[in-house]
């Protein structure tokens, strides 16, 4: 069906556009480069991160992942324009995230930002992280008007857009997904490295055992703290063994299958919520975004809903997925052709910034 | 406790340029501090020296206002020396 | 057996979250030759998920659905009437109501509706499809006799009395309420409205819960309703005089609840 037409707000740039994007919400630090081209097309000229890695068991403290920004924000910088072969005075915008985050660590990563855009009178524009994670997973994937599952560390939600707003469906009413499951991961001493939540996956494959959990979804939300805690306790019953082989045959219960049993449940509780905002509005695809979007189960599990509705799923890969700087340039570029500058009074950050009080201005 | 004492704070921190100072200046001003009736910050340049005076309600945010405060100011010096065109 | 093959001599209507849905011919009984509709949901089997998971919600849902119905038919709340239950083949036959959902009524959008963004250098009639697609313009709202007002004091009292049987619905959405065609109700005693899709109802008397559910409504029109605003009000105003006394504890919970979703920290 032929159904609405409308005209898309962003005229195509008459020169080519450079952006420079920081992130530093939480503990991955990134700075990327991205270009707009006249005929259309977007170029992602470098994304270099650096991530603050804490030992096992331990959970990262905004202090010290502040410390770590500052540590490492020029020579990330200094990367990325090298990789990309720009120089600051190229640059038609500095991007960097407003919120919401970690406040010292946002901090930070402004306070450079600003100096640069002060030292080389070049303009400011703050993003919101999650609106950057939705524009570069919608410009990767090339998925036009998906619902938008947004799974991280901090945040689970259901987005899709509406009115020049992304409009939050569903949401987490307690933890969100990454962080549940980075909080069980230090429960039962996963390595932090590359990410409490990689290592997850990977335990999760050699599970044997579902174990009943709580499945709570409300509507289009959902409830995870109950799934932490009742996991939790099973790290507590008489049957576990730290060190066990998982197997079906006998009833013990292992690291491996309290990691399976989390996932499946979990996934599955967030693959529904977002079925039922699929069915809600009527949209046949999904876009994965979030650092929990790398997930490769996840990803399945989606994908085979959204065949059986007859659509698509859409995700990235590491590289995109979690936090990086890439997504800052790329969501801040479109803000910016539009004609949206940050005035310098106004470039703090916020450690509260929803996804819906963003004005998408650049879509139709 | 009916009268507050204010404890005060006297940084100054010299640049290379008046330009940097200023750069300096207008880059920390941004931020406000967390708890402005017990902290106030007052940045200003002179010549090439940004000076700043932290007045306080207690030693204690003396001390974390300063030491947060030099942190950023070393922040933005890094900035500078890492991008400077000098 | 016989739960399979009527759903094959069914037509298909949606595939909405949880199940396919029908709509189906029975007899209403032995000796009649008359045939009345009835609406059947089919929970399928849901590949995504883990098989054991699977069949226990399922049959969690289907029972429990049938529960709350029945728990809102004996209470007075407008539902669908149940017409039967296949706990195996997970299989749900309720009334068939001839209306149209309040998303729709409102406006918002007919679902698979797709847009189609032009790039700015494109004309409107580059693209404009030649069969033209004419919209019927007759404002649903009066076809339907209603108002805006009248169809939000509808959702707050019946919400409301649904909550005074201690029922939760779990997923309320304006896609999940439909009003009677007018000439579907039969007689001033029929409400206009009713609350479909108790799929993820259960049972609790706990003000928590019934905030709650509010809240997920409240979210779900402004998801899908922009300006919504003064609408839900009025729901919340009909909900307030269906509640009575309840609604103070209901309310501060309320006010809880929307506090918890603005404040949680949002890292990463």
């Amino acid at each position: 069906m032929p159904g609405t037409l409308k005209r898309s707000p962003l005229k195509r740039p008459e020169r080519p556009y450079i952006a420079l994007g920081l992130e530093g919400s939480a503990n991955k630090l990134g700075a990327g480069i991205i270009q707009h081209d006249p005929d259309g097309s977007t170029t992602v000229l470098s994304n270099i991160r650096h991530t603050y890695i804490t030992p096992p068991g331990e959970g990262f403290l905004p202090q010290d992942t502040a410390r770590h920004h500052r540590q490492w924000i020029h020579s990330v910088i200094k990367d990325s324009l090298k990789q990309a072969g720009v120089g600051i005075q190229d640059l038609d915008c500095i991007c960097f995230t407003k919120g919401p985050g970690m406040g010292a660590p946002l901090q930070s990563v402004a306070l450079v930002a600003r100096t640069l855009a002060l030292m080389f009178n070049k303009p400011l524009v703050g993003v919101n992280h999650c609106v950057g994670h939705i524009e570069m997973g919608r410009q990767i994937t090339g998925a036009q008007n998906p619902v938008v599952l947004y799974v991280s560390g901090g945040n689970t939600q259901v987005i899709a857009y509406s009115q020049q707003r992304y409009r939050i469906f569903g949401e987490t009413l307690d933890i969100a997904v990454g962080n549940c499951l980075d909080r069980f991961a230090r429960v039962i001493n996963l390595s932090n490295d590359p990410s409490p939540g990689y290592n997850i996956e990977q335990e999760a494959k050699k599970g044997k055992k579902l174990l009943p959990l709580p499945y709570t979804t409300k509507g289009m939300d959902v409830s995870l703290s109950g799934i932490l805690s009742a996991t939790e306790a099973y790290t507590y019953d008489k049957r576990f063994s730290q060190s066990a082989e998982p197997s079906p045959e006998n009833d013990t219960i292992t690291p491996a299958d309290l990691c399976f049993s989390m996932q499946e449940t979990v996934f599955a509780m967030l693959v529904e919520i977002t079925e039922r905002a699929m069915a809600h509005i009527g949209s046949k695809e999904v876009l994965i975004v979030g650092g929990v979007g790398c997930n490769e189960r996840l990803q399945d599990m989606m994908g085979i809903m959204a065949r059986e509705r007859g659509g698509n799923v859409f995700a990235t890969d590491e590289r995109f997925c979690i936090d990086n700087g890439i997504m800052i340039a790329q969501a801040g570029l479109l803000s910016y052709r539009m004609g949206s500058v940050t005035p310098l009074s106004e470039t703090s950050c916020t450690q509260r910034f929803r996804t819906d009080e963003v004005h998408v201005a650049w879509r139709a | 406790m009916s009268e507050h004492v204010w404890h005060t704070v006297a940084i100054t921190i010299p640049f290379l340029s008046e330009e940097d100072a200023q750069i300096a200046k207008l880059a920390l001003d941004v931020d406000r501090e967390l708890q402005p009736h017990a902290v106030k910050r007052v940045l200003e340049v002179q010549g090439n020296n940004l000076v700043a005076k932290l007045s306080t309600l207690t030693i204690r945010l003396a001390r974390l206002s300063a030491n947060a405060f030099l942190e950023n100011v070393d922040l933005v010096v890094h900035t500078l020396d890492e991008f400077g065109t000098r | 057996m016989a739960t399979a093959s009527l759903i094959i001599n069914s037509t298909q209507i949606s595939q909405g979250a949880e199940a396919k849905v029908y709509k189906s011919y029975v007899h209403t009984s032995f000796d009649s030759d008359a045939k009345v509709p009835i609406l059947l949901k089919h929970r399928f089997k849901k590949q995504y998920r883990h098989p054991s998971l699977d069949t226990s919600l399922t049959r969690a849902r289907v029972a429990g659905e049938a529960r709350a119905l029945l728990r809102c038919l004996r209470s007075g709340v407008s539902v669908p009437g149940i017409r039967m239950v296949d706990a195996t083949e997970s299989v749900l036959g309720i009334e068939w109501i001839e209306g149209k959902s309040v998303r729709m009524l409102l406006g918002g959008g007919a679902e698979g509706e797709d847009e189609q963004v032009l790039d700015p250098d494109q004309s409107f009639d580059d693209t404009t499809d030649a069969s033209g697609e004419s919209v019927s313009h007759l404002d649903p709202l009066e076809e339907y006799q209603v108002t805006i007002d009248g169809v939000m004091g509808l959702i707050g009292s019946e919400i409301a009395k649904m909550h005074k049987a201690d029922v939760i619905h779990g997923d309320l959405t304006t896609s999940n309420m439909i009003i009677r065609h007018p000439f579907a109700a039969k007689g001033p005693s029929h409400t206009k409205l009713v609350l479909i899709d108790f799929g993820l109802a259960y049972t609790s008397s706990l003000v928590e819960d019934k905030a709650v559910d509010l809240y997920v409504l409240e979210r779900a029109f402004a998801s899908t309703h922009p300006d919504s605003e003064p609408m839900f009000f009025a729901v919340l105003e009909a909900y307030k005089n269906g509640t009575g006394k309840d609604w103070t504890a209901v309310e501060r919970r309320l006010e809880d609840v929307r506090l918890r979703g603005r404040k949680r920290s949002m890292v990463g």
